[in-house]
């Protein structure tokens, strides 16, 4: 009698936990960015799909135009949505880490896709100023997009984007939950590594070891945390420190 | 300086000298291609001049190459080139000015090179600046070598007739 209560309250846990999962929903808004007139509208993407704790991927359903939305588990710890698109809009995923506590709010995501461009000095220019604007996904999609065109040859252009990159990674880990900290430590270590054998190239933006290592230490210090960086506003407001023109 | 003036206009009455500048106006562009070069540490560092040059690549390319073109051929045809036999000795005047053009030649033959080779970092630049210096190095060696031929055929002229 008392393996039959057991099983039975058992199922009813089990029902209510079912029926608690099903309660919290993630909204992910996809957002097409044209780069040059900094204009942008709902996208179209050919699918929206999301992975809960790097679980299989499952398709999120269309709820308004541009918006896509799905059921999450509660106990979820991290989501990542990827966006595919035809081009010349260029597929994105992001991975952010949701917040912690039982009565979280419903996750609602916003994931710019851009279009393919020549990846210039001026493009570099023109990228900083989303992060100046504080529109960090922005900034991430242009400057992922940027290092994946400028080529491995070694010149000023590839230092700066891989530095602007590893400023974006940072802000979108520390500002936007994402799970970025790491890349942006590996991509700021690798800079580093790189500066004795060409410091031409990182002169002309004023970088140097010590600044980047400044960089590094200060993300290090704040790696994890869900807060708004206070480094990354403070570096906002003295831009020099982010060298970033 | 108006000593130094007095003095360069006295040493420039010479009518050869009309055609060592109007070939160094000519081939400046191409100059500027291998300054910029130079300056921009292969074009891997930004650099202002790289933007400059190209601009004034693009518009000699456009509009002024053509016009330097008729004042080049009169003035190889009319001044510079004296009419030899083929067995005589080649004057020194002539033969300066065939390699003086054998070496814009060569010059441009080799900007061509390193323009090709250093295409990814001039279109971190501007595609418009790889655009123009890769078809005004091609323009360049086309030219020097047609005024080449210009120099030798103008030369032999007499035995040729």
């Amino acid at each position: 009698m008392r393996a039959v209560l057991g099983s039975m309250f058992a199922a009813v846990v089990a029902l209510l936990g079912v029926t608690a999962a099903e309660g919290v929903t993630l909204t992910v808004e996809v957002l097409e960015f044209r780069f040059f007139n900094g204009q942008y509208n709902t996208a179209r993407p050919e699918s929206v799909t999301v992975e809960i704790d790097r679980a299989t991927a499952q398709e999120l359903r269309r709820n308004a135009e541009g918006e896509y939305v799905g059921d999450v588990t509660p106990t979820a710890q991290q989501v990542t949505i990827r966006v595919r698109t035809r081009d010349p809009l260029i597929a994105r995923a992001v991975t952010m880490r949701l917040p912690d506590g039982k009565s979280k709010p419903a996750p609602r995501i916003r994931v710019h896709v851009i279009e393919r461009q020549d990846v210039n000095y001026g493009y570099s220019r023109e990228a900083v100023r989303y992060l100046y604007s504080n529109e960090l996904d922005i900034f991430l999609a242009l400057t992922e997009y940027a290092l994946s065109q400028v080529g491995q040859t070694d010149s000023q252009l590839r230092v700066r984007t891989e530095y602007q990159y590893a400023i974006a990674l940072m802000s979108a880990c520390q500002t936007l939950n994402y799970v970025t900290c790491d890349q942006a430590a590996n991509h700021l270590r690798n800079l580093i590594a790189m500066y004795p054998s060409r410091p031409r190239f990182f002169a002309p933006d004023n970088l140097t070891p010590e600044s980047m290592k400044t960089t590094l230490d200060a993300l290090l210090r704040g790696a994890g945390t869900s807060l708004a960086s206070p480094w990354l506003a403070d570096a906002m407001a003295n831009r020099h420190r982010l060298a970033l023109l | 300086m108006r000593a130094f003036v007095s003095r360069l206009t006295e040493r420039l009455t010479d009518m050869i000298w009309i055609v060592w500048i109007v070939l160094a106006l000519y081939a400046l562009p191409l100059f500027g291609i291998l300054f910029s070069l130079f300056v921009s540490d292969g074009f891997r560092v930004e650099s202002s001049v790289v933007y400059v040059v190209g601009t004034i690549a693009d518009e000699f390319l456009r509009e002024l190459r053509v016009t330097f073109g008729t004042i080049v051929v009169p003035l190889l045809t009319a001044f510079a080139v004296k009419t030899v036999g083929a067995d005589e000795k080649v004057p020194p005047r002539t033969m300066a000015i065939f390699l003086s053009l054998a070496a814009l030649l060569v010059l441009s033959v080799i900007a061509f090179g390193l323009v090709t080779y250093s295409r990814e970092p001039i279109i971190q630049h501007d595609k418009k600046v790889y655009d123009a210096f890769q078809s005004l190095t091609v323009a360049y060696s086309k030219e020097f070598l047609t005024y080449i031929a210009l120099t030798i055929g103008i030369s032999l002229k007499r035995t040729s007739s």
